[in-house]
C-alpha cells in the first residue's frame, strides 16, 4: 500500500473471481448503485486461486478486512474452484479467529453475475461492521 | 594442521530432548575430540565450565520462555562466531508455544489458582509469549526436528565445516519424498482420526489419502518418514518446507491450501468441524513463528 497519501478507513480488498464476483461488482456499477468507497478490487480468474497466503498478506499489508467472493456452488467456471477456495477458507478463517481477530474481519460471499445489488449490500454490511470495530490490530 | 572447533551446547526452555538426541552422536564426536579436531568449551550438561571467552559453534536449543533465556541467549550470540537453533524449540517456536493460545497470565492463574502474580526478584520473569530465537537474536544455521534425528545433526555440522548456506544444507524435499507408502491419486472425503480408527498395520497406502490427517507434504525431510513408516501421521515437527528469501506465514498457507484442496469434504464449510482442533493440528510447532504468534486480546 502507498505510504504517500492517507488511505480511507476501513479499507476492504476484495477478491472477486472474473465470472462471478466481479462481473457482480460490474453490475453493480453499470446500475448506477451506491455503495461505500472503502472496497478495493482484486480481479482473479477463479477464486479457487485465492488461498491462506493472500489473506494472510492482505492483513499483513493493513487492510481492516479481507472479502473473497465466489461463485454459488455448481456455478464455477472451472467446476470445482470455489468448494476448493471455501475449505481453504474455512481453515484460515477458524486460525485466525482463534488467535483473536474478529470473525467479521474475514469473510466469503457466494455472490452471481446478476446480483449487483447483493455486492452492494455485502460491502455496506461489512464496512459497517468493520467501523464499529475500528483498525486493524496489524496496521502500520 | 587444522584449526580446532570450539563447541557450545547450551539449552534454554525445552525438554532436553535435543540433547539426548546429541548424545547419541557421541562416538563420532568423541572420535573428533580425540583427533583434536572438536572441543567443548562450555557445556552445562557435561562439564564444569561455568563461562567462556569465545567460541566457533553453539548448538542452542530451546525456546524464549523467560527473561533468563533472552538474557543467555543474547549472551552466547555475543560470544559466538556461528549460533545453529537445535530442535524445533529454537527453530521455529516448539510445541509448548501452544501455550501462547492464552495469555501468561492466564497459564499461571490456570495452574497455581489465584496467586499474587508479582513475582519475587531472583526468579526469572516470564515474557509475554513463547518466542523462537529468531525473533530476539540473529540465527545463522538451524537444525530442526523434535527431537532432531542424530543424523540431521550431523548433516548440519558437516554443512557448516564446509561452508554451506542453510539452504544448501537442506534441499526442499518434503517427508513424501521419503515416505514409502503408496500414493493413488485419489482424495479423501472425509477426516479420520487415529483414536477413533486405528491405521491398519499392513497398510502400504497413503495415509492421506485414507482420510488421516499427515503433515507429510509440506514437512522438511529428514527424519526418514518415520512416523508415516509406522502407520502413525506426520505431525510436523520437522518444521514446513522454508523457500529461501520466505516467511514462515507462507509455508503455513501452503500446508493449510494443500490439504484444503486434498479433502473432498461437502459441505465445504464442514471441514473445520471435521479436523475439529484447526491450530493444534496445523500449527502444533511453528504458532511462535506465525504472524500472529500469540493470542491478541
Amino acid at each position: 500500500m502507498a505510504k504517500k497519501h492517507k488511505p480511507i478507513r476501513p479499507l476492504i480488498l476484495a477478491y472477486c473471481c472474473n465470472y462471478c464476483g466481479y462481473a457482480g461488482a460490474d453490475l453493480a456499477g453499470v446500475s448506477r448503485i451506491e455503495y461505500e468507497p472503502n472496497v478495493v478490487i482484486v480481479r482473479v480468474p477463479c477464486s479457487g486461486r485465492i488461498g491462506p497466503e493472500h489473506i494472510i498478506e492482505a492483513l499483513k499489508e493493513g487492510y481492516d478486512g479481507v472479502l473473497v467472493v465466489g461463485c454459488h456452488y455448481g456455478d464455477c467456471h472451472f467446476i470445482s474452484g470455489n468448494y476448493v477456495s471455501k475449505r481453504r477458507f474455512t481453515l484460515i478463517k477458524s486460525i485466525l479467529t482463534s488467535l483473536g481477530v474478529e470473525e467479521e474481519r474475514v469473510r466469503f460471499e457466494h455472490i452471481s453475475a446478476a446480483e449487483g445489488r447483493r455486492f452492494a449490500e455485502v460491502v455496506n454490511e461489512m464496512t459497517r461492521k468493520l467501523r464499529e470495530l475500528g483498525p486493524s490490530p496489524f496496521v502500520r | 594442521m587444522v584449526k580446532k572447533i570450539s563447541l557450545v551446547i547450551d539449552e534454554l526452555t525445552g525438554c532436553e530432548g535435543c540433547k539426548m538426541s546429541l548424545l547419541e552422536l557421541i562416538e563420532p564426536l568423541l572420535d573428533s575430540i580425540m583427533r583434536d579436531e572438536i572441543e567443548i568449551v562450555y557445556a552445562p550438561i557435561l562439564l564444569d565450565a561455568e563461562s567462556f571467552d569465545h567460541a566457533d559453534i553453539a548448538l542452542l536449543a530451546g525456546s524464549i520462555r523467560n527473561s533468563e533465556d533472552l538474557e543467555k541467549a543474547r549472551w552466547i550470540r555475543e560470544k559466538v562466531d556461528i549460533l545453529v537453533a537445535t530442535g524445533a524449540c529454537a527453530y521455529i517456536g516448539g510445541i509448548h508455544g501452544l501455550g501462547n493460545l492464552f495469555t501468561w497470565r492466564d497459564l499461571v492463574s490456570g495452574v497455581f489458582g489465584n496467586v499474587n502474580h508479582e513475582v519475587a526478584d531472583e526468579i526469572p520473569s516470564l515474557l509475554e509469549y513463547t518466542k523462537p530465537l529468531w525473533r530476539e537474536v540473529n540465527v545463522d544455521y538451524f537444525i530442526p526436528g523434535c527431537p532432531p534425528n542424530p543424523d540431521t545433526i550431523a548433516k548440519v555440522l558437516d554443512g557448516i565445516k564446509r561452508g554451506l548456506k542453510p539452504h544448501e544444507i537442506f534441499e526442499a524435499r518434503t517427508v513424501c519424498d521419503e515416505c514409502p507408502l503408496k500414493r493413488e491419486e485419489k482424495s479423501a472425503s472425509k477426516v479420520l482420526r487415529v483414536i477413533d480408527t486405528p491405521v491398519e498395520q499392513s497398510t502400504d497406502r497413503c495415509l492421506l489419502e485414507q482420510g488421516y490427517l499427515c503433515l507429510g507434504p509440506s514437512t522438511l525431510a529428514g527424519c526418514g518418514a518415520l512416523c508415516p513408516k509406522k502407520g502413525v501421521p506426520c505431525i510436523g515437527c520437522y518444521g514446513f518446507v522454508v523457500k529461501p528469501g520466505e516467511s514462515f506465514d507462507n509455508a503455513i498457507a501452503r500446508t493449510i491450501a494443500s490439504i484444503g484442496a486434498s479433502f473432498k469434504i461437502e459441505p465445504p464449510e464442514r471441514i473445520d468441524d471435521e479436523i475439529l482442533d484447526t491450530i493444534g493440528t496445523f500449527m502444533k510447532f511453528i504458532l511462535p513463528s506465525f504472524f500472529i504468534p500469540r493470542i491478541i486480546k
